[in-house]
């Protein structure tokens, strides 16, 4: 409040200011309403209707004929333009320091959608399951963690056009781009892979990143390599840990030319797990929310 | 004497015209002498360079690779030997139980920067598979091909010389020969 009293002193407006465009007259004869006023402008005199004319106006003082200041609508439009101004540069102030950057955001892509069905487990589809998983997920990050901010590629129902997630993702700037996949497993333990995006992988190693140039769609994911290596084997650990994931045997973190990552920006790992029964799904979820607590610190 | 030279003028004209008109028709076939020279040098070549090779065959199965060795028809053309090679290859995944039946190799072609352009008569994977399932189909043919020593640096998979589609390998771009996966 005291920016915006500060504000109202800087930009007070002064009584002396001359009337901008039309002079006001105030008329307040007898036996005409007192609240009654008349507007002159090149398109004629129009009623003006004030609360209290006579407290508005001053006319005839003096004997001298004087522009009527209108104080309550100078002191309206100064506290407007004071608002505006304090308002305005709050809004500066947010966006200087935005507090919506201390939060994670990640997006989660469960496979399939309305056209592409998926692989069958059971009696169940992979978009199915993947769905399930997903906002499981979500609900557990955002239930245990305040600064993380989860989003969804699609609800049910939707049809998801090629390349439309990377968009999504590369326009939102996510932190993080997890895509998850199921198929049926009959062996015990069902395993799970890691996979991340890569074309060559010699060449892809020795990418310098370099941020004012134009990237390709398939070579997008050149920006934050070294990254999703990393995270990608944080969370290889955590599925090795006997201790946290006990009902999969991980295969690898493999940079393959995987079709769904293509184009995105941010550190993106696709989660492709073996299901011997569709209900296990849920034995996912502790292991990936470790792994992404992990990824965070 | 002028009825003669114009008689004369017509028949050498049509002389020309029905010798043009019958190479045209290929009436008449011109068979230049490079020509002919390079016909028999190929099919010297060709007689000379057959013989009988042993190839190893790899396949991924129990989380582990396996060999297997076999004995085929071995050619100067290298995209002879890579027909051969990975036609026998499928007939193995088939009988492994890894890929369908009645997969085979239609047309297999390396261009001048050592791409090879291998073209099947119907998707090589299973649709229910794992995403790992299906790379170590493809880095099975990728190891047995350079295992064998052919002289290729990248591959690219094709379906009726249609680019291969799948749900999650991009198949799009050339696959190094040395594969993806240590």
């Amino acid at each position: 409040m005291s920016i915006i009293k500060s504000l109202q002193r800087i930009f007070s407006i002064q009584d002396n200011t001359p009337p901008i465009t039309h002079s006001l007259h105030c008329r307040k004869q007898e036996g005409q309403p007192p609240h009654t006023g008349f507007l002159n402008s090149e398109q004629g005199r129009r009623p003006l209707s004030y609360p209290e004319p006579s407290i508005l106006c001053n006319t005839q003082q003096n004997g001298l004929h004087k522009n009527i200041k209108n104080d309550r609508v100078a002191q309206t439009l100064q506290l407007k333009f004071t608002y505006v101004i304090a308002g305005f540069i709050i809004l500066s102030t947010l966006n200087l320091h935005p507090t919506t950057n201390d939060q994670f955001t990640i997006m989660i892509d469960p496979a399939g959608d309305a056209k592409h069905t998926g692989r069958l487990i059971q009696d169940t589809l992979e978009r199915g399951i993947s769905l399930q998983c997903a906002e499981q997920l979500k609900a557990t990050l955002t239930q245990k963690f305040k600064t993380i901010r989860v989003i969804l590629t699609r609800v049910p129902g939707e049809t998801i056009q090629p390349l439309q997630n990377a968009s999504f993702a590369n326009r939102l700037g996510v932190d993080l781009y997890v895509s998850l996949y199921f198929y049926y497993e009959p062996e015990t333990p069902a395993h799970v892979t890691l996979y991340h995006y890569l074309e060559n992988p010699v060449t892809d190693a020795w990418h310098k990143p370099m941020h004012l140039s134009l990237y390709q769609v398939n070579q997008a994911h050149l920006l934050n390599l070294k990254t999703t290596q990393a995270w990608g084997k944080i969370m290889l650990d955590v599925l090795r840990n006997r201790t946290i994931s006990k009902f999969f045997s991980p295969r690898g973190f493999i940079g393959i030319p995987f079709t769904p990552l293509v184009g995105i920006k941010a550190p993106a790992i696709a989660v492709e797990v073996g299901l011997k029964n569709k209900q296990d799904w849920q034995q996912i979820i502790d292991p990936l929310v470790i792994a992404i607590e992990r990824i965070m610190q | 004497m002028k009825s003669l030279s114009a008689l004369f003028l017509t028949v050498l004209c049509f002389i020309i015209g029905f010798a043009f008109h019958a190479y045209q028709k290929e009436w008449v076939i011109l068979l230049l002498p490079y020509q002919t020279a390079d016909i028999q040098t190929q099919t010297q070549a060709d007689d000379a360079t057959y013989s009988q090779k042993k190839i190893v065959l790899f396949f991924w199965k129990h989380e582990q690779w396996h060999k297997e060795h076999n004995s085929v028809i071995w050619s100067s053309d290298v995209t002879h030997n890579v027909k051969t090679i990975i036609n026998n290859l499928l007939t193995l995944l088939e009988d492994e139980k890894i890929i369908d039946t009645d997969i085979q190799l239609l047309s297999a072609v390396i261009t001048s920067n050592k791409e090879l352009f291998l073209s099947f008569n119907k998707d090589l994977f299973n649709a229910q598979a794992a995403t790992h399932a299906k790379l170590m189909v493809i880095h099975a043919l990728l190891k047995t091909l350079h295992e064998n020593k052919i002289p290729v640096q990248s591959v690219r998979f094709l379906v009726h010389h249609q680019i291969l589609t799948d749900d999650h390998l991009n198949f799009s771009i050339p696959w190094p020969i040395m594969g993806y996966v240590q």
